[in-house]
């Protein structure tokens, strides 16, 4: 009996071995960080969508190849440095796809593959992998990009919404890569036009002025109807929505959109009333180029921004200033990329300066009354 | 394009006067010896004299606030670098190296509970009191490791930690890191090392750990270096002289395997090669064997002589017959 | 979100014991009375081995000014002293006692004047002989709270009843079933302290407590001089935590690095303030308190009103035992800071509210990722501090930086870590730098 006992006792001791033991909390939230990047998919799904409904199978091939390609040097670079594989966590996906939806619809393999490299291995490997990074990669890689490449870049389709496309063109539902044989999806149309391009709005603001964009409309432009540029730049509303979605689920808070957009709004109301001619108001401003993307999707990027609620605010003035800098007086149509970017390297230097009081750092003779 | 050349060559000008005028102005006066001991360290700023990295120290030389053995990366070289540029005699020191008194890792020292949280072992020490049952086993989180500025400490992949004896200089920062005070500095003319600071009863060591130390008192018999203190055999830190070195059956007497004899064995493979252990079990083996044949011979040839000197007397071995049957019950 | 900055709101799970009565568990047959069950210096064993004690004796003596008497809590023998596991972790020297089972008590004495007529002093002594301590799991001794120094004054009393620590339901229970002697409590610790207003805070999760005690508060208020009454407040983790509760209820923020009397104000836990009555009244020293027995890996959750010293064991045996599936977690107090334990045979020491046990389901083992910086641990910190930058200097051991941000003003509340999407332990990265600062500046004051 007291054998059975204590053999009991040496079962029970040996089960108890195998408790877990760790420091407090024991209970965890459900969010990690794939979900988080999961979550970034989910509101960037509306946006993606117009973007390939406006401008052919070829945008998807552009999102499908840039995407891969980011997966592919991320699994490359860790293979390379015999580290832990990390293509699981969603993050290298998400550079993908936010870079393509800030690339031109009629990108090239190549633009795709070598924009998705830079993003990836020197917009975020080169520093340690996720976490590390100074600058947005997505963004790292478009300005690479902007800058090395700048035909191809600024070369931009005019989306099926415009109503400016032929109708054989639409018949055939897709539109040729280039003349030069390079092609990966579609067929040339029975006109022998490859492809129709004009200048976006802000080109034609940034050379002409206000005046020559009459024709835009804010409504269109919010709604995304015939409006030409990225991607993922075609429909403000529907980045909107993501937005708020984001927001609502608390993935981002909404400090860096609504000082980045609202600066810009301030500022380009006031150059409106200055000079209406030359200067646009708010309301294109915000709803054209890559203000929306950029305010909601580019500059909340968790590494490259602020911690701080109160940091989160200056990096968004901040954002919204050099963007309209750039786009009012700059030699480039759109500045939202170059502003992020601005704004990420001194991201360290906010951090260290603008932060919230913390709990009890009271003067102590106020008795802790506020 | 002259106006240009004027305005840059201008302001290089004025800059240039400013840079030789500030440093004529804020000359330091720096004693140049600091400079030069400063070359003859190794140059690691690893922290472990006390002083902020080796021009610290090299500071706190000069002023005589430090002694010039106390940088043990530099050793020999560096003491005698310093007393040269000081112009002073060389202390004599003989370098030492680090030592984990522990070779418990997973497949020999039990475990109590599953540790989940940082790899830190003075952090998981302090929850649960460590995931070793042994009080003074080795966790194997790598805290030495990560405070060696000179790469020598090896975490095994069954997590224990081993000093590389080629790569460190005993500057004794792995020392202060360790939470179970596992880590001593011994002369690098020690060769024996026990490898286990465990000061509990043997019978209750040997139930959580294969390796170690039981307190049988056995090695210290073999050797005047090696000492018990309570319940632990140490070896002195003392340097051993050449000429009276503790014998390899310090190392082989030992039934847990607790002692490594570096004359024999690498640090390093003791703990992570298994031939090394068989090999040392076969030599152990060997050695209790041809002990035994000479005790057996010594005691025949005592027998024999005894036999010879008085056949009539029967004692010793009434004794001996009174002695086997309490020797069983002791077993 | 509530009534502090931060905060979270982690699975509660109270409705696995809200409901049950608390059930008194049979004194132990063996107890093991550990020295050291509050915070400062442990009791001295006052007892030899293999004398007679009777319940209630005093087994260790005060070790201190910041200390506390510990009783046997059984009568028998003492069969050993010598360490023991304990829910800290490491191995406290404990008297062991080996029950005779007839519970023999000690002669208790109790005061012939009414609770609010005992003289102030004497209400202190009796408080600090019974040995209590805060029960909400601090373990500060009581009567050191009691006596501030002479420059403070305390014009709030408030007695913590929100037990925001998830799955816990053991001063919910006591609040229910013996609301006379928190609101006594109240009435006691006001008139101790000179305070004109007493709070009993109450989380709104709890109605029927609320709905109890205000009835007994309406019934005393009229005999004391201090305004007495239950606030509500809303369910947010951690609103128990003291510095938040009195920011919620006061609206004074407890200046860092200091106490809440720094702000005339005084927090005692609901269940301290029961055994304060008793002690006073009766003579009664602390040799039990309500355990919440929960998780999901004990078969019969429930409420326990046990002896100190009894063996967690006894506890889980009482509450059907464990699931066929066996624990994966044992700990000591609640999910958000509570102790893992190693084994089910340490003893509950005054400061253990609750036993989890948590099955493999529950208990998440994932190695920790990058920080993304996603802000998270800062929007949960009731503190305000950013314990992502506290980690960073954890991890490379500046510890002078990290006690620049406010590494010593961190609660451990565990938000930071719970809310963290990269799973990384940063309560355990932030308990490592305060243990060396702390260890820094003894070796200073040594120095000087």
């Amino acid at each position: 009996m007291a054998e059975k006992e204590q053999a009991d006792r040496g079962k029970a001791q040996e089960a108890a071995r195998a408790l877990v033991v760790s420091s407090s909390p024991h209970d965890f939230s459900k969010r990690t960080t794939q979900q988080i990047m999961w979550e970034v998919f989910v509101a960037l799904l509306p946006a993606t969508l117009i973007g390939v409904w406006s401008f052919g199978f070829r945008a998807a091939l552009v999102m499908g190849l840039t995407v891969a390609s980011a997966l592919g040097f991320e699994a490359l670079w860790q293979a390379a440095a015999r580290r832990p594989q990390t293509v699981g966590d969603g993050s290298a996906a998400l550079t993908g796809l936010l870079l393509a939806l800030n690339l031109p619809p009629s990108s090239s393999w190549w633009i795709c593959m070598v924009g998705a490299g830079v993003a990836i291995l020197l917009g975020k490997m080169v520093f340690g992998g996720l976490g590390q990074n100074v600058f947005n990669p997505a963004l790292t890689g478009r300005v690479f990009l902007l800058i090395a490449f700048p035909a191809e870049m600024t070369t931009w389709l005019v989306p099926r919404t415009s109503g400016k496309l032929p109708e054989t063109f639409l018949g055939h539902g897709t539109i040729a890569w280039d003349g030069s044989g390079n092609v990966l999806a579609g067929g040339v149309s029975s006109q022998g036009v490859d492809m129709i391009t004009a200048a976006t709005p802000l080109g034609l603001l940034s050379e002409k002025g206000a005046s020559a964009i009459t024709d835009v409309s804010f409504w269109d432009a919010f709604l995304g109807m015939g409006i030409n540029g990225s991607l993922g730049e075609v429909s403000a509303m529907l980045l909107l929505a993501g937005g708020v979605y984001l927001g609502f689920r608390r993935i981002i808070t909404l400090h860096i959109p609504l000082s980045f957009l609202g600066t810009m709004a301030v500022i380009a109301t006031i150059t409106n009333l200055i000079d209406p001619n030359m200067y646009a108001p708010a309301s294109i401003h915000l709803v054209t180029g890559g203000a929306m993307i950029g305010a909601f999707f580019m500059a909340t990027d968790y590494v490259t921004s602020p911690i701080h609620p109160a940091g989160r605010i200056v990096f968004g003035i901040g954002c919204g200033l050099l963007t309209m800098v750039i786009r009012l007086w700059g030699g480039y149509p759109e500045g939202v990329s170059f502003a992020i970017l601005l704004m990420n390297a001194t991201t360290p230097l906010i951090d260290r300066y603008v932060h919230g009081r913390k709990f009890g750092f009271v003067a102590k003779d106020t008795g802790g009354k506020k | 394009m002259l106006t240009a050349i004027l305005v840059l060559g201008g302001l290089g000008l004025v800059g240039g006067i400013g840079l030789v005028v500030a440093s004529r102005v804020f000359y330091v006066e720096v004693d140049p010896r600091i400079d030069k001991i400063n070359d003859v360290l190794p140059g690691a700023n690893c922290g472990g004299c006390g002083y902020p990295g080796c021009r610290g120290y090299a500071e706190a030389v000069v002023k005589g606030k430090a002694k010039m053995s106390d940088c043990a990366p530099g050793g020999t070289e560096a003491v005698d670098g310093i007393a040269a540029i000081l112009g002073v005699e060389a202390e004599k020191v003989e370098p030492r190296v680090a030592v984990v008194r522990c070779s418990g890792d997973q497949d020999r020292g039990k475990e109590k509970f599953i540790y989940d949280g940082i790899a830190d072992c003075r952090s998981a020490h302090r929850i649960g009191g460590g995931h070793k049952i042994c009080p003074s086993g080795c966790l194997g989180l790598g805290t030495c490791s990560a405070v060696c500025s000179f790469d020598a400490v090896v975490i095994t992949d069954r997590r224990i930690a081993v000093i590389d004896a080629a790569k460190c200089t005993g500057c004794g920062n792995c020392v202060e890191a360790c939470p179970r005070d596992l880590i001593g500095l011994y002369p690098e003319s020690h060769k024996v090392h026990i490898l286990c600071s465990n000061r509990e009863k043997g019978a209750r060591v040997k139930k959580y750990c294969s390796c170690g130390c039981i307190a049988c008192k056995l090695c210290a018999k073999e050797s005047e270096h090696i000492k018990m203190d309570g319940l632990i055999a140490l070896v002195t830190t003392e340097s051993i002289p050449e000429d009276a070195p503790i014998p390899e059956e310090a190392s082989l007497i030992c039934t847990p395997g607790v002692i490594l004899d570096e004359r024999h064995y690498g640090h390093v493979a003791w703990a992570t090669d298994p031939a090394v252990r068989d090999d040392f079990k076969t030599r152990a083996k060997a050695m209790k064997k041809k002990r035994k044949a000479e005790r057996d011979a010594k005691k025949k040839a005592k027998a024999e002589a005894k036999a010879a000197k008085a056949p009539d007397e029967k004692k010793p071995d009434e004794k001996k017959d009174d002695e086997k049957p309490a020797g069983e019950d002791g077993k | 979100m509530g009534s502090f900055p931060g905060g979270v709101h982690p699975r509660y799970e109270k409705d696995l014991t809200a409901g049950k009565a608390t059930r008194t568990l049979d004194p132990p047959a063996e107890a093991v009375i550990p020295m050291s069950q509050h915070i400062g210096a442990p009791a001295k064993v006052c007892v030899e081995k293999g004398d007679e004690v009777r319940t209630g004796q005093v087994v260790g003596e005060a070790g201190g000014f910041v200390s506390s008497p510990v009783h046997a809590t059984v009568s028998g023998k003492v069969k050993v002293i010598e360490d023991r596991p304990h829910p800290s972790g490491k191995d406290v020297l404990s008297v062991v006692i080996e029950s005779d089972g007839e519970d023999a008590w000690v002669d208790l004495d109790p005061h012939e004047a009414d609770l609010l007529e005992i003289p102030l002093n004497e209400v202190k002594e009796r408080i600090l002989e019974a040995g209590i301590v805060g029960l909400g799991g601090a373990t500060f001794p009581s009567h050191v709270k009691l006596s501030p120094p002479a420059d403070k004054t305390i014009d709030t009393v408030i007695l913590n009843g929100a037990e925001c620590e998830p799955y816990l339901t053991a001063d919910h229970r006591l609040m229910l079933e013996q609301p006379r002697a928190v609101a006594q409590g109240l009435a006691l610790i006001a008139r101790v302290m000179g305070a004109a207003r007493g709070i009993i805070a109450v989380e709104a999760n709890k109605p029927d407590a609320i709905q109890a005690l205000e009835a007994e508060v309406g019934k005393l208020s009229g005999s004391v001089d201090a305004k007495l009454e239950v606030k509500v407040l809303p369910v947010v983790y951690p609103q128990g935590a003291e510095k938040q509760l009195i920011y919620a209820l006061l609206g004074r923020e407890v200046p860092s690095g200091g106490l809440p009397m720094d702000v005339s104000a005084l927090v005692h836990n609901v269940g301290t303030a029961a055994s304060m009555v008793r002690a006073a009244c009766e003579g009664r020293p602390l040799v039990e308190r309500i355990v919440t027995v929960t998780g999901d890996a004990v078969k019969e959750p429930d409420n326990l009103s046990v002896r100190i010293g009894t063996p967690v064991r006894e506890l889980i045996e009482a509450c059907g035992g464990y699931v066929d599936d066996g624990p994966a977690k044992l700990i000591a107090g609640g999910p958000m800071m509570g102790f893992a334990q190693h084994t089910d045979e340490v003893p509950v020491i005054k400061g253990t509210s609750g036993i989890l046990v948590l099955s493999k389901r529950l208990v998440r083992r994932v190695e920790p990722g990058p920080c993304i910086r996603c802000g998270e641990c800062i929007r949960h910190c009731p503190m305000k501090l950013n314990p992502a930058e506290l980690v960073l200097y954890a991890e490379h051991d500046l510890f002078a930086d990290a006690e620049r941000v406010g590494a010593l003003d961190c609660i451990e509340c565990g938000c930071c870590s719970w809310g963290c999407p990269a799973s990384i332990p940063l309560v355990q990265h932030v308990r490592k730098v305060k243990v060396e600062i702390m260890a820094e500046r003894a070796k200073d004051r040594k120095a000087s």
